[in-house]
């Protein structure tokens, strides 16, 4: 497959993806950054906004086993990773048998994950990270491609247990889920308020082909340049002591180039250009800084401060 | 596929970029003698004085232009083909499709670089519409005989003009000898003479300011004979001639002369 071939298939991703969602261009665009560059992205908004619309169609269009995990307060680990169940075999005999739960998929949409316990999010940590979920003394490898795209609201904090920095690392991206303009809402009323006909989809991309496209998002070339200037962002956030209390780690460097990398794949270039740094920089990195108290103090958010570093 | 097409292109672009530059400063110099030229068309000094600060200029400029002509002189004028070009260069001993394939458009766009893309043509038109200017000024002032100074002449007024020197005075000029003809002392004849023409000069009294009908016999005042102690009576050092010895003579002869006629 070559770039242009690359460009064209998401060009019909999208496509598709807009018969369904009105708008949102920029949050398509990364949560297929997310897929190509293999690993997770959560999207945070207010509700009502097609977060998880956004991501079951995505879903659709891949023709990939998909799973969902509805994240409440009383939802156990076992109830992500999967447990133990005693099977009575034609013999009569009985014996262990594991059940996988909704975490043994190549898509899982983990909705309203700030809902779950910590203990409950931290079960999607070693399968988010490592691929692989251990239940007892066993470990089971996950089917690749895994994604775990995850959704939460930035309000009702009520009952709700924020995600710690470290499981927030995890996320390649946080995407952030905007209002739509007033076109769009108008639109959105008259696909989903008038019209009762759902949108038919079609998989697009198979298994085989998101992998070989995930491979191409590595070979994707990079000037030194570049790569330097996208290092130098992420340590920018350490030594800005003034606004940023902690700084990203270098797994946002490494997520920044793989990003900027999967975003001139979907482009359709043959090269990270500065520019792809610049818009990567803020889902990159949005969650991966603690704000100083100064910062805070100023109504700064994380974005406002990532602008900062970026002039 | 590999850098070394690249490489040629890009000397062929830095090749295209060097002759740009190189005309647009020979350009540059032209504009710059043209004005000259008017310079000293107008201070009507020789047309080669404009060639000696113009050829300096050439060479400042032009070494100055051609020193600055490299890589991103190219990547400047093409920003798109900055990242794709460092981006070639960074990853030549990669080898991969993407790669390869991004080797091949960067030499397509490469080729697609003309050298008219480096002329500024609003800065050429410009010096171009100056130039024609300038030169049908040249041809009207050197017609017209336009001149706003005589250079060489104030130049040897200059020189001539000697402010802090004592007048040299010319001995033989001052040296009466009764050969010589008067007319050199006292200018020309006619008009040094009055002649004997007699001159009927008349007072018309309607005309003078003096009413006569008003003049009254002189009234006696008495003065006081006692003056005061502070007022003196001196001669001044103004009245005091002191005529050289040497020029008594010609003094005492010119006033004869005069007294004479």
């Amino acid at each position: 497959m070559k770039i242009e071939d690359a460009k064209k298939t998401f060009d019909y991703v999208f496509s598709e993806l807009n018969k369904v969602i009105v708008g949102q261009t920029e949050v398509l665009k990364q949560m297929s950054v997310a897929l190509m560059a293999d690993s997770h992205a959560l999207l945070e908004g207010y509700p009502g906004l097609a977060k998880t619309l956004a991501i079951k169609t995505l879903a659709q269009l891949l023709d990939l086993k998909f799973s969902r995990i509805q994240n409440t307060p009383d939802l156990m680990p076992s109830d992500i990773t999967g447990t133990y169940i005693i099977e009575e075999t034609s013999a009569g005999k009985r014996n262990f048998k594991f059940q996988p739960g909704p975490v043994f998929a190549n898509i899982v949409l983990a909705d309203e994950i700030n809902r779950a316990t910590p203990k409950t999010q931290s079960a999607l940590l070693e399968a988010m990270q490592e691929h692989q979920v251990t239940v007892g003394n066993t470990t089971f490898k996950l089917e690749e491609p895994f994604f775990v795209l995850a959704t939460q609201n930035p309000i009702e904090q009520e009952g709700t247990y924020p995600l710690p920095e470290a499981q927030a690392d995890r996320f390649l991206l946080k995407i952030k889920v905007d209002y739509p303009t007033f076109d769009e809402e108008v639109e959105i009323v008259n696909r989903f308020a008038e019209e009762s006909k759902k949108a038919a989809l079609k998989p697009v991309l198979n298994k085989d082909s998101l992998v070989y496209l995930q491979h191409m998002t590595r070979m994707i070339p990079i000037a030194n340049d570049i790569k330097k200037y996208a290092v130098q962002l992420v340590t920018s956030t350490r030594q800005n002591k003034k606004l940023i209390e902690y700084g990203a780690s270098p797994r946002a460097s490494i997520g920044l180039i793989l990003a900027s990398k999967a975003r001139a794949l979907i482009e359709g270039r043959k090269y990270v250009s500065k520019d792809d740094i610049n818009k990567m920089a803020f889902p990159v990195m949005r969650h991966r800084i603690v704000l100083s108290f100064e910062a805070e103090r100023q109504g700064m958010h994380e974005d406002d401060v990532i602008k900062t570093l970026l002039k | 596929m590999p850098v070394k097409p690249i490489v040629s292109a890009l000397r062929e672009a830095r090749k295209a970029v060097f002759q740009v530059v190189l005309f647009n400063s020979i350009i540059d110099v032209l504009v710059a003698y043209i004005l000259l030229l008017l310079g000293c068309t107008l201070l009507s000094l020789p047309s080669w004085y404009a060639l000696v600060p113009a050829a300096a200029y050439a060479f400042v400029h032009i070494w100055g232009n051609l020193k600055e002509v490299n890589f991103s002189a190219i990547e400047e004028k093409f920003p798109a083909l900055k990242e794709q070009l460092i981006t070639v260069a960074d990853n030549w001993k990669e080898q991969n499709e993407i790669i390869d394939a991004l080797n091949q458009e960067v030499l397509l766009k490469m080729k697609e670089i003309r050298t008219s893309s480096f002329l500024n043509f609003g800065k050429l038109t410009r010096e171009i519409a100056v130039m024609a200017v300038v030169s049908f000024i040249i041809i009207g002032s050197a017609a017209f005989n336009v001149k706003f100074l005589d250079f060489n002449k104030a130049i040897k007024e200059i020189r001539e003009f000697k402010p802090f020197e004592h007048y040299d005075i010319n001995q033989e000029l001052l040296e009466f000898e009764e050969s010589q003809n008067l007319s050199e002392i006292l200018g020309e004849k006619s008009i040094s003479e009055l002649g004997q023409q007699q001159l009927n000069l008349e007072l018309n009294p309607i005309m003078s300011d003096v009413d006569i009908g008003r003049v009254r016999p002189p009234e006696e005042r008495n003065f006081r004979e006692v003056l005061p102690s502070e007022i003196k009576a001196t001669t001044d050092v103004s009245f005091e001639e002191n005529i050289p010895k040497q020029y008594q003579r010609i003094v005492k002869t010119y006033f004869k002369e005069i007294t004479k006629s």
